[in-house]
């Protein structure tokens, strides 16, 4: 029993850890300017890639296109600001529009081709997008320097009528429509609690700006509530809860409303440029717009992504999120059940493609310059890779994908082999391996620390016997090595710790009599080495080694639907000696 | 005329090379049905090794043009074909079987490596070739007035060599058959003897080997060439192996003339008929030219012709 | 000493376990039948016998030499052949070389070769006329002759057929039964695997029945004929 607990509520645990930290980044310690900056286009990466998960993972389509559609949303925006001046945030439904709708244009012919062919066509619209972009396609991309000055995002005054009422009527609607299955009296009698205190208060303290923290809190009560209700909470439970989450505000805004309004007008003035009035459709609108500082925007992208993924979850389990796990398990027994495949498809690159159009606003938002070589083919590539590298269909694979495709990259460079011999940072990196291979031995111990002794031994004695710190990085490279090749060895010898230990010897004496005189050499290869020269390398292997030992990817999709778990689980290709091929350019 | 004819040349050469790398884009597909994305860069390789072979090893050799040429063909062929072989145990085998996903992202891993190795070793710069190579060639007279360049023949020459060359092998001997036996089934083609694992070693090694011939080629035609070269150059080829139809030999030579022919057509008659900036837009006619193809013919121009009921 | 010999094989799909524990043996000479309903396990028995299947435990002799862990080609070469079920020729190529294919174990001895396909083509003369003809344009009887007539001309010891009388016409299987009886007077020992019980066990000289996996009985043909069992499960008998 309290074992399926267990099973249960991790997940829901491991989500709302990674949302904790996730709300809590931007004011780590360790998180500069230069990071944060690092961690919005990691969430825009993230919405890509929950967009190319809907075409790839859930429907099953290959897309090595997608960041034509990103550059899409993108250089709408761009253009509509410049040209039309027109608020980057407004411009999110024409972005959407623009992506999706080029997405069902160009797509729909194609969809029925088979995988590999959708993959070469999906690179040729990609290329054309960006061929057309750096031609400067009808005259208004920019050309290949692309378009400068697309606005940072504004907003109205969030505690000037009418965008209170407005936003309040939003989270209305939606808890009415999210509790349409429930009794009147949570029905009705919660939306009118949740709008009597939320709305109410403010102005019955005459405090306007506490409106920001009422909005928040409504949709604290509202998410509350519907969880309460999955839950299977009682009505009557459901209600206690929301009268004491309205209660519990109601007592804190009342006793402090002077301090939170102080504060909320405090970090507004530090993080937003707050603009003059301005009237608009006879309303008074006081615009307050994002600055350089990446916080409050690093915000805006983590709410797009929450707003993302609850769609996506909801899509998911809808009636065309099962068609898609239809699609892609079998197409044939798909179209048998009476599934229109191809606007099956169609939606999914659609809605997808729109998504990424969104992200695309995002990023024009953020770095306010477009231009073509941000949506290349090898943006795509990231874009996949973050989908297949982390779990194809998985969401925490997408996370895990952005930091080794997005994150990891752009760390790396401010990592120079200096780092690898500083202070002791070679004792950690090297602790950091053999642990893994003490790890990863774990039926023989005793050898596996036999070998990591010497292979440690190795490692230290010449740097420390000649005082030549440089000398940790031939070390490092040949333990690297060594823990490589040691599993190959050992399949082919049983006698691994007779060659470990005579290789070791072998490169410690040599380092021993030449290492002085190569030290400065080396020191100045080292010196000139530069990671990013090797960055696309680096990320090639990583690629190849990660498929290589997980195909399935990092976190791979838990299989969903009883239908085809039959199909999932019986072939086994471990003792298939080979998977059954089709013919030489078979006819569909 | 004039024009049209030395433009139709201009184009066979260049759909020349297209055709000898779709080769091998094709043969792999044909017995893996796998998109080697890693192919385009082996055939820089070939460009690479060969400027590296041109300019150090056989420096000494280069006036007497033909033999550091040979040379250069056979060692560029070996190391480029050990390249090929060594990529598909590496990146490809452990595979085989894992779906259609993960060995997409292998082999656009293995692409990576290969460039980012090449760009290295090229400085990230421009590199040319030593000037003279076969330039003495003499130009070669048509009908009256039109001549055509020596050296262009020769290339065209050399790659249809390759093609009918290869056209044979698969068609006429054991092991080429073995290797059509093998693009059709894996396990039939076990049941008859065939070692698969070998025959798909050898297709990884004769496709890369041409792709880095026709590389060297179109080093010694060009004259200068950077580490970029086969990204772009392998995508259009594989575009050409699909427009004739993947899997088949005749097509993929089909593609890469069609390939060349259009590109230059377009870049030399384009601003004649209002399309000012052609040669700008000259890398977009092989993407256009693939999804015309694409939506009326789904399995390229030749994919018919071979498919059959089974 | 049987030619070939299979002891206690068990085979999985995955964790399904699809033989549980099949021991059988084929004298060399005879024409030896496994029998069974759809999805007892008798195709998975060839395949793991040839080696597209590797069994997780047990041992297969053939000829003298264990070749359970033997990669599938390379049985071949030992004289052990088959004709798959559903005839699987290969469609985009000529008779003649389907035919070639069949005897690519036999690499570069073109005289044996000859031989061979001579021998084919007495057997199956109908291939002779077609052998410019690409496989995939024969009928379902042709084409049954040319995976049988492809698995001869690796000059088997064994022959091992998978249903060569799915989908053909009365006529054609005793057509095609007959020729088998043709192949095992001429000295190939035939592993036959058949849901058309009645036919197999006449032509056959002894018989194991399949059921889920193991061996529910075995004896010769003319007994496992007359079996209560037999009669009723398999050859529709009340």
């Amino acid at each position: 029993m309290s074992q399926s607990l267990a099973r249960i509520s991790r997940p829901w645990m491991g989500s709302a850890l990674v949302l904790a930290l996730a709300l809590v980044l931007p004011y780590l310690p360790f998180m500069d300017r230069s990071r944060t900056s690092l961690a919005v286009l990691a969430g825009i990466y993230v919405m890509l890639g929950l967009s190319l998960n809907l075409i790839v993972g859930y429907a099953g389509l290959f897309q090595l296109g997608h960041a034509a559609f990103f550059g899409l949303g993108a250089y709408t925006a761009a253009i509509l600001s410049i040209e039309h001046n027109i608020t980057i945030l407004a411009t999110i439904p024409i972005a959407a529009l623009v992506a999706g709708g080029a997405a069902i244009l160009i797509s729909k012919p194609i969809l029925h081709l088979r995988g590999d062919y959708l993959c070469i066509v999906t690179i040729a619209f990609g290329e054309i997008f960006r061929i057309g972009v750096t031609n400067n396609a009808f005259g208004i991309t920019g050309g290949a320097n692309g378009l400068f000055g697309a606005g940072r995002p504004e907003f109205p005054l969030p505690w000037v009528e009418p965008v209170p009422a407005l936003v309040l009527a939003l989270v209305l609607l939606l808890y009415v429509y999210l509790m349409r299955k429930s009794g009147p009296v949570v029905r009705w009698g919660g939306a009118g609690l949740i709008a009597a205190s939320y709305y109410l208060l403010p102005l019955a303290l005459d405090q306007k700006p506490l409106f920001l923290v009422s909005i928040v809190m409504a949709v604290v009560a509202l998410v509350l509530v519907t969880a309460l209700r999955d839950h299977h909470v009682s009505p009557r439970g459901q209600m206690i809860a929301l009268v004491g989450v309205v209660a519990l505000f109601g007592l804190i805004a009342a006793a402090r409303s002077g301090p939170i309004v102080t504060a909320i007008e405090g970090s507004l003035d530090e993080y937003f440029n707050v603009g003059a009035p301005t009237t608009v459709l006879g309303v008074e609108v006081t615009p307050v717009a994002f600055r350089r500082d990446a916080r409050p925007y690093y915000y805006l992208v983590l709410g797009f992504i929450l707003i993302t993924l609850v769609g996506m979850r909801r899509l998911q389990d809808s009636r065309l999120g099962r068609a898609w796990l239809y699609v892609r398990e079998d197409q044939l027994a798909a179209e048998a059940m009476g599934i229109d495949t191809t606007q099956v498809k169609l939606a999914a690159f659609a809605i997808g493609s729109a998504v990424a159009g969104v992200a695309g606003v995002l990023y024009a938002g953020r770095f306010t310059v477009v231009a073509p070589e941000s949506f290349n083919f090898l943006q795509s590539v990231i874009m996949f890779c973050i989908v297949v590298l982390g779990g194809s269909g998985s969401i925490p694979g997408i996370l895990v994908g952005t930091l080794g495709m997005v994150v990891l990259p752009e760390l790396l460079r401010d990592v120079g082999p200096n780092f690898l011999y500083q202070g002791l940072n070679p004792a950690v990196i090297l602790a950091l391996l053999l642990g893994l291979h003490l790890y990863s031995a774990r039926g023989r111990l005793g050898g596996a620390a036999l070998e990591s002794g010497v292979i440690a031994a190795a490692f230290f004695v010449p740097p420390l016997v000649l005082g030549e710190r440089v000398l940790y990085v031939p070390g490092l490279l040949m333990a690297l090595a060594a823990l490589t090749l040691l599993p190959i060895v050992r399949r082919r010898t049983g006698d691994v710790l007779l060659w470990v230990g005579s290789a070791a010897a072998v490169y410690a004496i040599v380092m021993l009599v030449a290492g002085k005189s190569l030290a400065p050499d080396l020191q100045r290869s080292v010196t000139a080495f530069r990671i990013m020269d090797w960055r696309d390398g680096l990320m090639g292997a990583a690629m190849v080694v990660m498929m290589v030992l997980r195909p399935a990817g990092m976190i791979p999709e838990r299989r969903r639907g009883v239908m085809f778990s039959a199909v999932a689980e019986t072939p086994a290709p471990a003792e298939i000696a080979v998977p059954q091929q089709a013919t030489v350019g078979d006819a569909q | 005329m004039e024009t049209f004819l030395q433009q139709l040349i201009n184009g066979l050469t260049i759909g020349g090379f297209y055709a000898v790398v779709a080769l091998g884009y094709t043969m792999v597909y044909g017995v893996l049905k796998l998109i080697n994305f890693a192919h385009g860069d082996m055939f820089m390789w070939g460009t690479l090794a060969g400027w590296g072979l041109l300019t150090t090893v056989l420096a000494g050799l280069t006036d007497l043009d033909l033999a550091a040429i040979l040379a250069a063909a056979v060692l560029v062929m070996a190391f480029i074909g050990v390249m090929g072989m060594t990529i598909e145990r590496v990146a490809y085998r452990p595979l085989r079987s894992a779906g259609r996903l993960s060995p997409i992202i292998s082999a656009l891993g293995a692409a990576f490596v290969l460039q980012s190795v090449a760009r290295n070793v090229s400085d990230a710069r421009w590199r040319t070739y030593p000037p003279g190579l076969l330039k003495e060639l003499p130009n070669l007279r048509l009908t009256g007035s039109v001549s055509v360049s020596g050296l262009q023949v020769l290339m065209l020459l050399v790659c249809v060599a390759i093609m009918v060359g290869l056209y044979l092998f698969v068609q006429r001997t054991r092991i080429g058959t073995a290797m059509r036996a093998v693009s059709l089934d894996h396990n039939v083609s076990r049941l008859m003897g065939i070692n698969v694992d070998r025959i798909i070693s050898l297709v990884f090694m004769i496709g890369p080997a041409l792709g880095g011939l026709a590389g060297l080629l179109i080093g010694i035609y060009y004259g200068s060439f950077n580490f970029t070269l086969g990204w772009v150059f392998g995508l259009k080829a594989f575009i050409a192996a699909i427009l004739g139809g993947i899997g088949n030999i005749p097509g993929a030579v089909l593609g890469g003339f069609i390939l060349g022919i259009s590109e230059t057509m377009v870049v030399a008659y384009g601003p004649n008929v209002g399309l000012a900036d052609a040669s700008a837009w000259k890398d977009a006619i092989a993407y256009v030219l693939l999804i015309a193809i694409l939506i009326a013919r789904p399995t390229g121009l030749l994919g018919e012709t071979v498919a059959e009921k089974v | 000493m049987a030619l070939l010999e299979l002891r206690n094989v068990n085979t999985y799909y995955g964790n399904i376990r699809t033989l549980k524990g099949i021991s059988l043996q084929v004298e060399a000479g005879q024409i030896v039948t496994l029998i069974g309903a759809n999805g007892a396990g008798k195709t998975t028995t060839l395949r793991t016998i040839s080696g597209l299947l590797r069994p997780r435990s047990g041992e297969i002799i053939f000829d003298g030499k264990p070749i359970h862990q033997m990669p599938a080609h390379e049985i071949v070469y030992l004289g052990l052949t088959q004709a798959p079920e559903g005839r699987q020729i290969f469609p985009t190529l000529t008779v003649q070389e389907n035919l070639n294919m069949g005897a690519y174990s036999l690499g570069n001895d073109r005289a044996r070769i000859e031989e061979n396909r001579r021998r084919v083509y007495d057997l199956f003369p109908r291939l002779a006329e077609r052998k410019k003809q690409l496989g995939g344009t024969l009928s379902g009887g042709e084409q049954q002759m040319l995976s049988i007539g492809r698995a001869l001309m690796a000059s088997p010891k064994l022959l091992m057929l998978d249903e060569p009388s799915l989908g053909l016409a009365p006529l054609l299987i005793k057509a095609i039964f007959e020729t088998i009886q043709t192949i095992n007077e001429q000295g190939v020992t035939v592993l036959l695997v058949e849901q058309n019980a009645r036919a197999a066990l006449r032509l056959a000289d002894y018989g194991y029945v399949l059921e889920t996996g193991t061996i529910a009985l075995e004896g010769p043909a003319s007994e496992l004929l007359n079996a209560p069992r037999v009669r009723q499960a398999y050859l529709g008998e009340a």
